[in-house]
């Protein structure tokens, strides 16, 4: 029975107006923003044209940073909770929950659309990032001489030092840029789980359930910054070049934990008190 | 009449002499900036090139909270960009931002720096430059 719901849940995913049009807008902002950054270096000498993954959205190398900046401040949060987070509300406001559940018993409809709402959340994260990463393996060399120019010293490669996942990146600097797309695909997955459980509440409209989670990351960003725990700040955590001290990536794996059983649980206990 | 005029010759070349490596040093050393917040740009040092060189040096010696990065560039006194962006780690050395032009001695060039993050507070950055 969960796999039919699951089967029913997907088909809705894919037919859905707002996560197509928000899989569409990302894809569309992520090719301009491509666009915008390898233009410059239009009949460029070979010379100083970068590798392909350092031109990758993520990866900070100086030039067009706040295109990146822009990306990953905006974009990341809010279409992972318009693609599918509130269609719990939408089919309790429509009255149609009470049709489906009788179909179904609850705890298979309310799995299974938890489960197509993190799969929505990742989705729309995961894969213009990677768009983005095939478009500059198109454009550009996959390693060039920039990797030993660059203005760096001689004797000191930043990111073999600085990047947290070094051996990653020294093994191949595209599997670390996947990484990369991964991590922010789980982070949208998770954020989309979060509006999913405010849905659960009384009185919220789908606003709120659509906004929530990103005034809640931008105040999570500031407050920390603002007291000097800068290496707590979410978004640091989401690109590989950060220039941020004391990075520690067991904390983004307990903030995403945590963020998760706090939605898990708000469901379980909203759903409960839930007449259907 | 000679003996006056030559106290004042030499006091004069004594003069050009301290003056003219005044204005060689003037171009280079410590600096200490407040990198504003949301990666708004400041001038970290100013001046007229003493060589021909294109390129100037840059080594970061702190930058403040937790941050370890900040972006730097160099701009003509008309503000047209003359490099790319750097990012200059703290602690790493000193950087070599190389020119996108010829600059000839005399030119009056500007270093900016952002902060290599988005942040929502000021940073302090301190380290040194040599506009050469």
């Amino acid at each position: 029975m969960l796999f039919n719901v699951l089967k029913t849940e997907f088909a809705k995913l894919l037919k859905r107006r707002e996560f197509n049009i928000v899989l569409t807008i990302e894809v569309v902002l992520i090719s301009i923003l491509f666009i915008l950054t390898s233009i410059t270096y239009y009949k460029g000498y070979t010379s100083e044209l970068p590798s392909a993954y350092q031109m990758w959205i993520g990866y900070r190398n100086g030039n067009f940073s706040f295109v990146g900046d822009i990306y990953y401040l905006f974009f990341l949060t809010l279409p992972a909770s318009i693609a599918f987070a509130d269609t719990y509300l939408e089919d309790k406001k429509g009255r149609v929950l009470n049709f489906v559940v009788a179909r179904c018993n609850k705890s298979s409809y309310i799995l299974s659309k938890g489960i197509v709402t993190f799969f929505s959340g990742f989705i729309v994260i995961f894969l213009p990032l990677l768009l983005n990463q095939l478009l500059c393996m198109v454009a550009f060399p996959l390693y060039t001489v920039s990797e030993v120019n660059g203005g760096n010293p001689a004797y000191d490669r930043y990111y073999l030092t600085r990047l947290y996942f070094q051996g990653l990146h020294t093994i191949s600097p595209y599997l670390h840029n996947l990484w990369f797309m991964f991590l922010d695909g789980v982070f949208g997955g998770v954020v989309a789980i979060f509006s999913y459980a405010i849905s659960f509440f009384r009185k919220v409209n789908r606003y709120t359930v659509v906004v929530l989670p990103t005034v809640f990351y931008f105040t999570q960003n500031f407050v920390l910054a603002l007291l000097g725990k800068a290496n707590y700040c979410l978004t640091y955590y989401l690109y590989p070049t950060t220039g941020v001290k004391g990075l520690d990536y067991m904390v983004f794996m307990c903030m995403m934990a945590v963020l998760l059983m706090t939605s898990i649980f708000m469901i379980i206990l909203n759903a409960r008190r839930e007449e259907i | 009449m000679i003996r006056k005029n030559g106290k004042l010759l030499l006091c004069l070349s004594l003069a050009i002499t301290l003056l003219s490596f005044t204005t060689a040093f003037a171009v280079s050393g410590y600096y200490q900036v407040s990198l504003p917040w949301f990666k708004q740009d400041v001038v970290v040092m100013s001046g007229s090139k003493v060589y021909n060189d294109d390129y100037v040096l840059n080594r970061v010696d702190y930058v403040g909270a937790q941050y370890d990065a900040a972006d730097f560039w160099v701009v003509r006194q008309d503000g047209s960009r003359i490099s790319d962006n750097y990012a200059c780690y703290e602690g790493q050395g000193t950087y070599t931002i190389s020119f996108k032009t010829d600059e000839r001695a005399g030119t009056f060039i500007m270093l900016y720096a952002q902060n290599h993050d988005i942040t929502y507070v000021n940073v302090t950055l301190s380290g040194y430059a040599d506009l050469r």
